[in-house]
């Protein structure tokens, strides 16, 4: 095969590779290990085949991430009696995916508890903060706030160390509660915040383009400019300090906030769902 | 033989990466072709991985696994994700060519990245489909 | 297959050392890597078992800097060699873009270079990819064993087996001490540039 000078390429290929390559002479003795000051040896990443035993330890070890995360008991004390049994498997399986199924199964669980528990206060407002989230993160899937999903796990592991560690009085209780309804609120105030915020970039886009498209029309953008759910700036409110209010008064005000806020939702859906229509 | 991508198409995959990916706090992203190639790849600005070699590896890795599925009479696995103490990495398959690797903290689940992979890597169908 | 990058003017090629066990792929990389990874600022990656046999593959990228206003970054791989490892090889050889085949020199690798440059066509056919157009270079590697009195195949006898059809470049070699390992990679590289240039516009 005759090789032909087949242009430029060929020759700055070739430069450049003398440049780089040359071996100047100098004396190389790649049989012996070299001096190097800095450590050129490559790295290696070595496969014993005795790699099962090497990690035998790790196959037994308790799964630190999930304890940091989602703080859950992995001894398992009582949980195999406790009606939490179904939602924590519930709960694990969505730590690893999120579905319509595994999703529809939580909500279910969710009110299946509500009724065990229709006496006790402190538990029932931990479920019904799960199945708020519950239900959004259903809904909203991909599009739910990054943090749902945390807070979620959050409040379970609230919920499960209320229910089943024996020593935990009823004002802990209660203190662990605030702190999961402080974080729900807090959520909820970045859910609102998301939602202006993509509402506010879906109205510069359609503006966008119905100034690219005519500039007689802009006009009609004016009702949708107005039309932007109410609710949303409702549920950015100022509240109360919850931890100056007695445990009674906090119960109660936040069953009612959580009430008003599922109310909110719903209203400001149906203004998306408005909004949509109307920019069709 | 080779094939290319060009400014758009690249801005586009970019583009979704950051927004689906990143913002959402994952680490480091990057989307190669099987034969370990660097198509686009983005990161918090404080990684500093030897993106190449992973992408070496990474297509090799899913390579190797893909191949297992078949042995054992699996199309493919629905996940292929390596969980570290601080750093964990997953993979998906983006067509039958490409590979879309992201590396998270632990502050991000992995159901909810699933989800958020599932609709990266359906935008970025559409960029890359000829 | 090379990837160009319009947006940043980059290509990446994939250059794979293919052939049989022991012959020395493994040893082609290392010599580069020690020689120059300082002038060309790179780490070489290795998958391989405690008996220093490649068991998925080895990794040396570099880049060699703008040719035509494109960043060219040649990656450089190797293949284990040992027969068992043959679904390993194939999967590494996926989007290959040229080859460096690495035959032993020694008397008795004969019957297995010749295995593995079939096995490199059969598996090159697997990716509707032609050993016969793919850009390829041989190297006859282990020279140096001549000169301890080991039986060594002459240069005449491995092109008849091995480059009778191929008609490729080929050179003696010997990857311990270094001798035609570079020429072999500036071989390869070039004919591969070559092969793309008509797209680097």
């Amino acid at each position: 095969m005759a090789e032909k000078n087949d242009g430029t390429v060929t020759v700055e290929v070739e430069k450049r590779l003398e440049d780089l390559f040359r071996e100047d002479g100098e004396s190389f003795d790649f049989l012996e290990e070299n001096d190097d000051s800095e450590d050129s040896s490559p790295v290696e990443l070595e496969v014993s085949p005795d790699f099962l035993e090497d990690n035998s330890d790790l196959e037994h070890s308790p799964p630190r991430e999930l304890e940091e995360t989602s703080g859950f008991e992995e001894d398992g004390s009582g949980l195999d009696q406790s009606p939490l049994k179904e939602l924590k498997t519930i709960v694990l399986s969505i730590d690893w995916e999120i579905n319509d199924e595994d999703m529809t199964r939580f909500v279910e669980q969710v009110e299946t508890l509500k009724l065990v528990y229709e006496n006790d206060r402190v538990i029932l407002l931990f479920l019904q903060i799960l199945g708020s989230l519950g239900k959004y993160v259903k809904a909203n899937k991909g599009n739910s706030h990054p943090n749902a999903i945390k807070v979620l796990n959050s409040v379970y592991t609230s919920l499960e160390k209320v229910l089943l560690q024996k020593d935990v009085t009823a004002a802990e209780k209660e203190k662990i509660l605030l702190v999961e309804v402080q974080r729900f609120k807090d959520l909820e105030e970045q859910v609102a915040l998301k939602r202006a915020a993509a509402h506010r970039k879906k109205d510069t886009k359609i503006r966008q383009e119905a100034e690219a498209n005519s500039k007689g029309k802009e006009k009609d953008m004016a009702p949708i400019e107005k039309s932007r759910p109410a609710g949303i700036a409702e549920e950015v409110v100022s509240r109360p300090d919850m931890n100056r209010m007695a445990p009674h008064e906090a119960f109660a005000y936040a069953l009612e906030e959580i009430k008003q806020m599922i109310k909110a939702e719903f209203k400001a859906l149906r203004a998306e769902l408005k909004l949509w229509r109307e920019g069709q | 033989m080779e094939y290319s991508l060009g400014q758009e198409e690249l801005d586009v995959i970019e583009e979704v990466l950051q927004e689906d990916l990143l913002d959402l706090g994952v680490n480091c992203v990057f989307l190669i072709d099987m034969a370990g190639n660097v198509i686009a790849n983005l990161d918090n600005g404080q990684m500093e991985h030897d993106i190449y070699s992973l992408a070496a590896l990474a297509a090799g890795n899913f390579g190797a696994v893909s191949e297992m599925a078949k042995i054992i009479g699996e199309d493919e696995f629905s996940l292929l994700f390596h969980k570290g103490e601080k750093e964990s990495i997953h993979f998906s398959k983006v067509m039958a060519d490409f590979l879309l690797v992201t590396i998270f903290g632990k502050e991000t689940s992995l159901g909810f990245l699933r989800l958020k992979v599932a609709e990266a890597v359906g935008k970025i169908k559409k960029t890359l489909e000829p | 297959m090379a990837f160009v990058n319009l947006k940043k003017k980059e290509v990446q090629v994939k250059v794979v050392y293919y052939g049989p066990g022991r012959g020395g792929k493994t040893t082609n990389l290392e010599y580069i890597y020690k020689r120059f990874n300082k002038r060309i600022k790179t780490e070489m990656v290795t998958i391989k078992t405690h008996g220093d046999r490649t068991l998925f593959f080895d990794f040396l990228p570099f880049d060699i800097g703008k040719i035509k206003g494109y960043d060219v970054k040649i990656q450089l791989y190797t293949v284990p060699g040992q027969v068992k490892y043959d679904s390993t090889r194939r999967l590494v050889l996926r989007g290959v873009d040229a080859i460096v085949f690495v035959a032993d020199s020694m008397k008795v690798r004969r019957e297995k270079n010749i295995l593995a440059l079939k096995n490199l066509q059969k598996n090159l056919i697997s990716y509707k990819k032609s050993i016969f157009k793919i850009p390829l270079v041989l190297q006859y590697n282990k020279r140096d064993l001549a000169d301890q009195g080991i039986p060594v195949l002459p240069y005449e006898i491995l092109e008849k087996d091995l480059n009778t059809q191929l008609k490729a470049p080929s050179f003696e070699a010997s990857a311990m001490s270094g001798e035609n390992v570079v020429q072999t990679m500036k071989q390869i590289i070039s004919m591969t540039m070559r092969s793309l240039q008509r797209d680097l516009k």
